[in-house]
């Protein structure tokens, strides 16, 4: 069947006529054939024909002889010599018919038994027919009764109806026969319609068979085909040739469209490699130009913050030049005031020799008071010492007491009283101490206080000096400051205005760094609609899916 | 691409119905074997020829014959007529009312009554006058018909048994006269051995009857040869009918062939004049 898938669509188309065209045909050629067999007279029923036929003849053969005995019994006497002439040529017609009769129907391919029962019949006939010829007519000729009587009532009668029933038996076998051929006729004709229906069918089931191996040729390639567009509409780019192999057009076509599918592929995978590639640039593309963005926004910033400073710059200058006009004039005030402070510290330092030496007095009193007050405590450790010899030897008399007894009971109470005169004792010792300490370190405080006092106003003498001697230098650096500041002056002046010029050129680079800064954000922007767009791009070709090359294989259908 | 299996189905159809339709072809045409056939009329067939006949034919064909009537010719064509039974059988040519019914008939064979002398008797001939004077009494002698001085003595079945012999003979030579005074036998055998023994003696029998010591009479100058039974130019020919209602078909059918087949006829052939 490769032949016909190479078949082009219309000699395809072709086929299928030719196929139907034929079976069409082969149905007629057999329908008409089988009519012509059938048919009344056909060959199926020459057997029928031929016993129907042979029954006719038959048949008349008893009329012929019913003919014959006419004659006979109407054959006048010998003196009507026409007459007798006329019935014996009318004799001789019938027996000549009946015989040609028999010939006819022993040609005839009859059943055994009717030939055999004809062959009787022919030999009553021709026992018969020469009875009558050699008895029968010369007895009537010659006007003899026995003549007549004979095929009346004797041996030429039995033979005649005997002739009869055999002829009658050949009829009805005939008939039986004529029933049987009919019977065989019929199932032949039943058999002929089946026999045509099969061959029908099998001529029919070859032309379908025809038409759908055509039809297929077709539309196989036309699924494979749509199944492959389809894909292709679903976004898969099938790996998979279709690959008819065959050298129609349905065949040229599926190869048109094979290459179109590579093609197809390399476009789409080289197109989405692109807009991979594409995308990542875009993103480097937008990441850098963000990062430009913030630096321009950092540098806009730092000039802004340059130029605030240098506007405040300008203004401590100005301020700074105002202050060191102040400090030229406070330095001016500052000499004379140094002066008028080198005076008074003298005087100052006078009045502190003078208070240095009353306090050196006090200071002595108080350190006599204080070595008082030593021995004071002096003493009153002592007493301290007896009070507590004197609570020791309560104790003891206490337990010699109690060694006594009872009479040693008065001394106990002696004892007792000894010891808390003890306790008083060195309770008023410790007392003693406690004040005299007290005094004693009042004493210091007060020494140390003068002490103090003292070096103090040694100190004081000695910064008054000090002072005297620094605001004669205040003095001499306040005339070199004024100097000075009066110089630092007209600097900052100066200062203030190329200062100023500064802050002028800051300003005019902050606003064209600003200018650069949106400038820059544009780009952004535009950066992150390029990023949509290969986005876009990118979803549009992710659509497509490309199939991995299939291994060779059977991949072509059919 | 919905053609090809309709297309299939239908020459399964084909198929299907063209064996089934083979089916019932063969079915039509096997013998109905439990068919059973019946038979009525002469006794000649009935006791002569279907003794024979019938187990050859059920063997060969399967079809079997139940009841056998023996009610003689005449009840029995009318039982067929009648479609009482299938067949019957007529050893006799069919009257002209009898074929006015349009009964369906074949020869089958052919009967003839021989008139049987002694061996030694030395009449050949008879003519049908002389057979019938003898037979009804008028001729006693054999000098009366040409022959030697001798009484005649003639033999017959019983008169009143109303065998087919009896009255074919009566019908046919005697044209209808009674019997004269006759010596009656059981069985025409019996007259035969009488015959046989007896050169006096005289008895119509059957054409199988032919034995030793007796030899049957030229009639009306014809011989009782089969070529002149068939044609029925001997006078005491007859012919051996089976009859039906109407054109037989199966069994019947297969009866009719069997009968006139070689079988059937080499078993009529034993007592009877077959067809050929």
């Amino acid at each position: 069947m490769r032949w016909i898938r190479d078949l082009p669509v219309r000699a395809k188309v072709g086929l299928v006529v030719g196929a139907m065209a034929l079976a069409l045909a082969g149905e007629i050629a057999l329908s008409l054939s089988a009519i012509e067999r059938l048919r009344v007279g056909g060959p199926a029923y020459r057997g029928i024909r031929e016993y129907r036929d042979a029954i006719e003849t038959i048949t008349s053969l008893e009329s012929d002889l019913n003919a014959y005995q006419a004659a006979l019994f109407a054959l006048p006497s010998h003196l009507e010599r026409d007459a007798l002439r006329q019935g014996n040529a009318r004799r001789a017609e019938i027996e000549a018919r009946v015989d040609g009769a028999f010939q006819a129907v022993s040609s005839l391919a009859l059943a055994e038994e009717i030939r055999v029962g004809l062959e009787s019949a022919h030999r009553t006939w021709t026992e018969f027919r020469d009875t009558c010829r050699a008895r029968v007519v010369p007895a009537i000729e010659r006007g003899d009764p026995g003549g007549i009587r004979d095929l009346t009532s004797g041996p030429q009668a039995r033979r005649s109806q005997r002739f009869i029933e055999q002829v009658a038996t050949a009829v009805n076998q005939a008939r039986l026969e004529v029933e049987a051929l009919e019977v065989a006729a019929a199932r032949d004709a039943r058999r002929s319609v089946w026999t045509m229906a099969a061959a029908v069918a099998a001529i029919v089931a070859a032309a379908l068979a025809v038409v759908f191996v055509v039809v297929r040729s077709i539309t196989r390639p036309l699924r494979s085909l749509t199944a492959s567009a389809n894909r292709i509409a679903g976004g898969t780019i099938p790996a998979q040739r279709i690959a008819l192999g065959t050298s129609d057009e349905l065949g040229r076509l599926a190869d048109v469209f094979d290459e179109m599918l590579g093609t197809v592929r390399t476009i789409v995978a080289g197109a989405q490699r692109a807009a991979a590639r594409l995308d990542e640039s875009s993103r480097e593309l937008l990441a850098a130009n963000r990062q430009m963005s913030e630096g321009a926004k950092e540098q806009a910033t730092q000039l802004q913050a340059v130029s605030n400073e240098t506007a405040h710059m300008a203004a401590a200058l100005h301020e700074l030049s105002s202050t060191a006009d102040a400090v030229s004039r406070t330095a001016s005030n500052n000499a004379a005031a140094a002066e008028d402070g080198a005076l008074a510290v003298s005087e100052t330092t006078a009045g502190l020799d003078a208070i240095r030496t009353a306090t050196d007095e006090v200071r002595r009193a108080l350190v006599s008071v204080m070595e008082a007050s030593v021995r004071i405590r002096a003493i009153v450790q002592t007493l301290q010492d007896i009070a507590d010899e004197t609570h020791v030897l309560s104790i003891n008399a206490s337990i010699e007491a109690a060694r006594a007894g009872e009479s040693g009971h008065g001394f106990a109470v002696v004892a007792s009283e000894v010891r808390s005169l003890a306790k008083r004792a060195a309770d008023s010792s410790k007392e003693i101490t406690q004040t005299a300490a007290g005094i004693f370190e009042n004493m210091r405080a007060a020494e140390s206080a003068v002490g103090r006092n003292i070096t103090a106003v040694a100190k004081g003498a000695e910064s008054s000096l000090v002072l005297g001697r620094s605001f004669e230098a205040i003095h001499e650096s306040a005339k070199a400051t004024h100097a000075s500041v009066h110089e630092m002056t007209g600097v900052l002046r100066e200062q203030v205005g190329a200062t100023q010029r500064t802050v002028n050129v800051v300003g005019a680079v902050s606003r064209v760094s600003e200018e650069s800064l949106a400038a820059t954000e544009q780009i952004v922007e535009l950066g992150s609609r390029l990023q949509e767009v290969m986005h876009d791009l990118e979803n549009l070709l992710g659509r497509f899916a490309v199939e991995e090359d299939a291994p060779p294989g059977p991949g072509s259908p059919g | 691409m919905n053609s090809p299996v309709p297309g299939a189905i239908r020459v399964g159809l084909l198929l299907s119905a063209l064996s089934l339709a083979c089916k019932g072809d063969e079915g039509s045409k096997a013998p109905a074997e439990s068919e059973v056939l019946t038979y009525d009329g002469s006794t000649v067939v009935s006791s002569l020829i279907l003794p024979g006949a019938l187990p050859a034919f059920e063997k060969k064909t399967g079809v079997r014959f139940g009841k056998i009537g023996t009610s003689g010719a005449g009840k029995g064509l009318k039982a067929a007529l009648a479609g009482e039974v299938n067949v019957a059988g007529v050893t006799r040519s069919l009257t002209a009312d009898e074929l006015a019914k349009k009964p369906y008939f074949q020869i089958i064979g052919y009967d003839a009554l021989g008139i049987w002398v002694n061996e030694a008797n030395p009449v050949r001939g008879l003519t049908k006058a002389q057979v019938k004077s003898i037979f009804t009494g008028q001729a006693k002698n054999w000098k009366a018909v040409g022959g030697k001085n001798l009484p005649v003595v003639a033999c017959t079945e019983k008169l009143d048994s109303a065998k087919a012999t009896l009255e074919t003979v009566k019908a046919v030579a005697l044209d209808g006269a009674p019997y004269g005074p006759v010596r009656q036998m059981d069985q025409f055998e019996d007259c035969l051995k009488l015959v046989a023994a007896d050169p006096g003696a005289i008895a119509a029998a059957t054409f199988a009857a032919q034995q030793a010591g007796v030899r049957p009479l030229v009639v009306d100058g014809i011989a009782l040869a089969p070529e002149n039974v068939r044609s029925g130019a001997y006078l005491l020919s007859r012919p051996i009918l089976l009859v039906t209602r109407s054109v037989p078909s199966g069994g019947l059918k297969q009866f009719f062939e069997f009968m006139l087949s070689p079988d059937g006829q080499a078993i009529l052939g034993q007592k009877f004049i077959a067809i050929r």
